[in-house]
């Protein structure tokens, strides 16, 4: 069987994982009769508000009921509810098939359209500053330590950096969040609590781009911080196991440099799983970070999706969900033609 | 959508009291002194941004902001309350209640809270003072209705809520339930309740977002002592409301549910919290009125509703006697048992100066930010939760998205009228205003040349004879028609008859109807009320209206037709893209509707489709000529260009449409930063200046003497009270025997100036007996919304005793209520409404 052949069956294999993603999203929503409950509910908490208004004005109970059956009928129009899930779900995923994210209920983007995709596109370049920025810090600085610490098992820097990675790894990002803006804003006045932008916010576009740079770089900190524990450790354990394989033992019995060992035996061979890590992170990063989007005030893809489920916005729920599925099985492809080329011991048959 | 809350026991206030507030004002009116003397507001600029919650109180020591405009979370507020460079503003914003269903269960099942009796005992098996003292430390106060300590109303109900004694009083609410469990054939079994052999289990929803945890746990601990077998389940906001109100009650899937309320707008005379709150027919008790659910019933509950809610009574005593059947029904029913009305705590630094407090909102009003100024800084930083959320919308029309933007337009307009900030009632903010009515039972003659809407033609018609109408409001707009917009255009009598006419065109044209169909149901039942209009005169709107109420100034907030808050050229370019060029729509439906977007004056997209319009309305020279010209009043084609020109130069500057006519104008709007910017409007035409908004804090009531003696009985025994305040003071007293809770008397005192006596006659003293009695006072004034209460501890006996023997004072025991604000340990009390906002 062909190269191209098996990588299309993969493909394949995985445009069916994004219909099954799909499909059990629209059944867990619509099946389950959660979407039309909460969207009921949602409706309900509105007509509250709106019968208290109208009470303000229409003193007559009659015309009052009258007038709020109406304003009813409209809010259910409005969130889809005249038409049963099975119509309305169902016309959603094939929309996305043919990559028309469609609009959204009522969520909006900064500058007013309900278009998903103007919303998606507007927030996923401050969750890429911030997300994708600290998982390729993270990333590359969990490389060069992890192997360093490989190579020097048992030294003291390996223990105390191994102690420190379980720390990182036990933090909670929101509460570190919350502690380094203790210190670095509040007490020590270096760096911006939270938000884009200053107050008032640069109108220059290059003023604007270095102010946002400046706000980032204390959600970047507690992200790295976070995580770097979890990847050095990984990267330390990978390229350990690596290093202890024959194949290792033989070349540098046969004289190789250790750096000709490092790079080219242990870490081609440690290269799969790490690069793997890598690019899953990467792909989940476009996803964004509830809560340090939330900690920092960034109005991330994160926060999106969090907004989305809030306000029970099928659509951009269904969307979002279909454009992570989409980073992911995009993020595995790419991934089983990296195998190919990191590691010559995988052949697909 | 917004925010509940409310309840306490009565006698939990007798054993209390309510704490003396002394009402210290860092600024009274008199110490407040304008910072220039400019036209405008007293700050040239502020800034609104947004700060997370979490960091509020940091940001804020820090001096990053000066003043932050949502409600600090209680531990975080407690911690600042006494921080040297912040003041603490308190308002009673909200109010927590427990809603029990009272659905019956199926057969051989049994639903505790479907029998009366056991809902009663709940009354008495909470304890109201532990939460607003220990899990709310201190800020918040018990309620036992829907009107509390600081409504207005709670002077109407008084005596009743005394005389259903509640109180904590955990051993009288097993007694209670004990009787009416084993009546229903349950039977205790280990000190649990059990029916047909199987344990009986109450879902108790816990909403966890903030102390109604706490508070959750507690009452769940009472009813684990009562005997039910309590299955807690701790939800948030959204999964909360989706069990409570997006099921059938008759479901089960809960049978307690710890609800809290938004308090609206202060409101002297409620009549639409009562119903809301007690009444099912108007879908906020179980059930919500939702087809297909079973539904909590009560018909007295609905005409006694009914008959508040349409005025159909002749005077304020009659309105009043219904309002206390309501409530007393409420009480008997039970089925919404009110907890505390919780403060919210609002910091400002402590340079912050000018804030006004509203009686219900305290800082947080239309009133502070026009005269708030922090001495050598002309920027101000206001901070909230938010500037800018998703379902942001800047629309006069079909309104605001969230209350965040609502926060920044309340600087941008001046309203007409407004409501008082201390008294609740409507009073004229801009305009001035007279009534004339021939209400409740006559009515008036409307002129034949007041006119109405020609829906066909586009403009104002006569009404003709033989039309009337019960009252008649004369408007007076001069102080706007002396001033300009923000685009430099004068506020004429064109702007108001625009929305006057408009109004009537989105519902009685067809079209328009069809379109904006929401708008055109809403509004058509107040317009169908209104039986003419007349320009009088250059400056002067007569509106006919069929309405009345014994408080002429709710008339004229009634009849109010127009908010003059935009130019009609952007009102009229609204129009055209809505219903002409149906390129956009004014309400959320529509805009799903017709997939259009949902007209926002604040975002480039919109604004630029509303530049588009005004370009084709100035080239096409098209204006309301006829609308105008209808009603006496004339606007020539250079005035129509003048003001599409000044709207769209203010576009191509702001690249926003929001032209108003208030202290300050919007000048920057930047939704990623959450910022937004606000100028002062430095016109010199412009009528207000600094200190002429400043209210300060709300005069209190004071008691501050209650000289008595000890009551022999048999005899007369007369009390001198000293009560001080603003306006005209009435003190009404009541005196019970704690024994039984028997009330012996009731009424209002003599007063002469400042000075009031009481009078118990010997038939009344005669039947007591040797012992404590309880005197209650509770002052009201007509200047402001807050009451006064006291409870004097009177010792009854059949010998006269010498009270420097006896060791009891001669100025008997007591302890005081008042209500204010300010680092007080108090806060104001008024008549808010309660309004159902998420919470």
């Amino acid at each position: 069987m062909s190269l191209g052949i098996t990588l299309t069956g993969r493909a394949l294999s995985l445009f069916g994982v994004l219909i099954v993603v799909l499909f059990m999203l629209v059944v867990a929503l619509g099946a389950t009769g959660f979407s039309d409950r909460i969207l009921g509910a949602i409706v309900n908490e509105e007509m509250r508000g709106i019968r208290e208004g109208l009470a303000q004005t229409i003193r007559n109970p009659d015309e009052l009921e009258q007038v709020l059956n109406t304003q009813r009928e409209e809010r259910e129009k409005l969130y889809g509810l005249d038409k049963k899930w099975h119509q309305r779900l169902p016309d959603m995923l094939w929309r996305l098939m043919v990559l028309d994210l469609g609009e959204a209920r009522t969520l909006r983007s900064f500058d007013g359209s309900p278009k998903v995709i103007t919303i998606v596109l507007e927030r996923l370049p401050y969750t890429m500053i911030l997300i994708t920025t600290a998982s390729i810090i993270t990333a590359v600085a969990g490389l060069a330590i992890g192997v360093k610490l490989a190579t020097n098992v048992g030294s003291k820097i390996d223990r105390i950096v191994s102690y420190m990675s379980a720390v990182s790894y036990a933090l909670p990002a929101w509460w570190t969040g919350i502690l380094l803006i203790l210190i670095f804003a509040f007490q020590l006045r270096l760096l911006p609590s939270g938000g884009l932008h200053s107050t008032p916010p640069p109108e220059h576009t290059l003023l604007r781009l270095v102010d946002l740079i400046y706000h980032a770089i204390l959600p970047i900190m507690t992200l790295v911080l976070v995580s770097l524990g979890a990847w050095t450790y990984t990267v330390r354990t990978m390229v350990l196991n690596t290093a202890q394989e024959f194949f290792i033992t033989v070349a540098r019995a046969k004289g190789l440099s250790e750096r000709k060992v490092t790079l080219k035996y242990i870490l081609r061979v440690a290269a799969p799983p790490l690069v793997t890590n890598l690019v899953l992170g990467l792909a989940a990063s476009l996803g964004g970070s509830i809560l340090t989007e939330t900690v920092f005030n960034w109005p991330g893809m994160g926060r999106l999706y969090y907004d989305a489920i809030l306000a029970a916005d099928e659509a951009v729920i269904v969307a979002l969900t279909f454009i992570f599925a989409l980073l992911y099985v995009t993020a595995r492809f790419v991934l089983e033609v990296l195998y190919l080329i990191l590691d010559p011991r995988i052949r697909y048959s | 959508m917004s925010h509940r809350f409310r309840f306490a026991f009565l006698l939990l206030f007798l054993a209390i009291g309510l704490e003396v507030v002394p009402g210290v004002l860092a600024q009274s009116s008199g110490e407040f002194t304008p910072p220039h003397n400019q036209h405008g507001p007293a700050s040239e600029r502020i800034h609104f941004q947004s700060f997370h919650v979490d960091l509020a109180s940091q940001s804020l020591s820090q001096g990053d902001m000066d003043f932050y405009l949502f409600s600090l979370k209680t531990e975080a507020a407690r911690q600042l309350k006494n921080a040297e460079n912040i003041t603490m503003y308190e308002a009673p914003a909200t109010s927590i209640s427990l809603v029990l269903n009272p659905a019956p269960a199926p057969d051989g099942e049994i639903n505790p809270f479907s029998i009366k009796e056991v809902r009663q005992a709940l009354q008495y098996a909470i304890d109201r003072r532990f939460i607003s003292n220990e899990i709310y430390k201190g800020l918040a106060k018990p309620m036992v209705a829907h009107v509390g300590p600081f409504d207005y109303d709670y002077l109407t109900v008084y005596s009743k809520l005394k005389t259903h004694d509640i109180r904590y009083d955990p051993e009288f609410a097993k007694d209670l339930v004990q009787k009416a469990m084993v009546n229903s054939g349950a039977t205790l079994e280990k000190d649990k309740w059990q029916y047909n052999g199987k344990p009986i289990q109450v879902k108790f929803i816990i909403r966890v977002e903030d102390e109604r945890r706490e508070v959750g746990d507690l009452i769940r601990a009472e009813l684990d002592k009562l005997g039910f077998t309590v299955v807690p389940t701790y939800l948030n906001f959204a999964p909360a409301i989706l069990s409570v109100y997006g099921t059938d009650p008759q479901l089960f899937q809960w049978h307690l549910y710890t609800e809290g309320w938004g308090r609206g707008a202060a409101e002297r005379f409620d009549y639409g919290t009562a119903n809301s709150m007690n009444a099912p027919w108007l879908g906020n008790m179980p059930g919500w009125q939702e087809i297909g659910f079973w539904q909590y019933e009560n018909p007295t509950l609905d005409d006694l509703g009914k008959q508040l809610f349409q005025g159909n009574f002749q005077n304020m005593d009659e309105r009043n006697g219904i309002y206390e059947n309501i409530t007393t029904l409420a009480l008997e029913e039970s089925v919404r048992i009110w907890l505390a009305t919780i403060v919210n705590s609002l910091p400002t630094s402590k340079d912050f100066l000018g804030v006004t407090e509203d009686i219900s909102a305290g800082p947080k009003s239309i009133w502070t930010l026009r005269e708030a100024h922090v001495p050598g800084k002309d920027t101000l930083t206001v901070g909230n939760l938010w500037v800018w959320t998703e379902r942001t919308t800047w629309n006069p029309i079909g309104g605001f998205g969230d209350l965040y933007s609502t926060d920044i337009w309340n600087n941008l307009h001046d309203p007409p009228l407004w409501r008082d900030p201390f008294t609740g009632l409507p009073i004229a903010f801009r305009a001035s205003y007279e009534v004339n009515t021939s209400g409740p039972g006559n009515k008036l003659d409307v002129p034949s040349n007041a006119q109405l809407w020609d829906a066909k033609n586009d403009q104002f018609i006569s009404v003709g004879n033989g039309v009337k109408a019960t009252s008649k409001v004369t408007f007076d707009y001069s102080l706007f028609f002396q001033s300009k917009w923000h685009h430099d255009q004068p506020i004429t009598m064109a702007d108001v008859l625009y929305t006057v006419g408009q109004g009537f065109d989105r519902v009685l044209d067809e079209d328009k109807s069809k379109v904006e169909f929401a708008l055109a149901v809403t509004s058509k039942p107040f317009l169908d009320t209104v039986r003419g209009i007349r320009v009088i005169s250059p400056n002067k709107l007569e509106v006919y209206v069929d309405y009345w109420h014994f408080v002429d100034d709710y008339i004229a907030e009634y009849a109010n037709m127009s908010s003059v808050s935009m130019p009609w050229e952007i009102m009229a370019a609204m129009d055209k893209l809505v219903f002409e060029d149906r390129r956009a729509a004014y309400t959320d439906t529509a805009s799903q509707r017709f997939s259009v977007p949902w007209l926002n004056l604040v975002m480039s997209n919109d604004v630029r489709l509303l530049r588009r319009a005004l370009i084709k309305l100035r080239d096409n020279n098209n204006y309301p000529k006829d609308t105008f010209e209808s009603a006496g009043v004339s606007v020539s084609n250079k005035d129509a260009f003048d003001r599409y020109q000044a709207a769209l130069d203010w576009i191509d500057k702001f690249d926003m449409a929001v032209i108003s006519n208030g202290p300050f104008k919007l000048t920057r709007y930047d939704p990623p930063s959450q910022f937004a910017e606000i100028v002062a409007f430095r016109d010199q035409t412009y009528p207000f200046k600094p200190g002429d908004w400043y209210k300060g804090s709300p005069p209190q009531i004071k008691f501050s003497t209650v000289d008595s003696s000890d009551i022999l009985i048999g005899s007369p025994s007369t009390i001198n009270i000293k009560a001080e305040g603003p306006g005209v003071i009435n003190v009404r007293y009541l005196l019970m025997d704690p024994s039984n809770g028997e009330i012996l008397a009731n009424g209002i005192t003599n007063r002469n100036d400042t000075e009031y006596t009481l009078t118990i006659p010997s038939e009344i003293t005669g039947k007591m007996v040797n012992g404590i009695y309880h005197l209650f006072l509770i002052g009201s004034s007509d200047k402001v919304s807050s009451l006064a209460e006291r409870r004097v501890d009177m010792k009854a006996s059949s010998t006269k005793t010498d009270p420097s023997k006896t060791g009891v004072s001669s100025k008997s025991e007591s302890t005081e209520t008042s209500t204010s604000s300010k680092k007080s340990g108090g806060f104001s009390c008024s008549g808010p409404r309660l309004i159902p906002v998420k919470s």
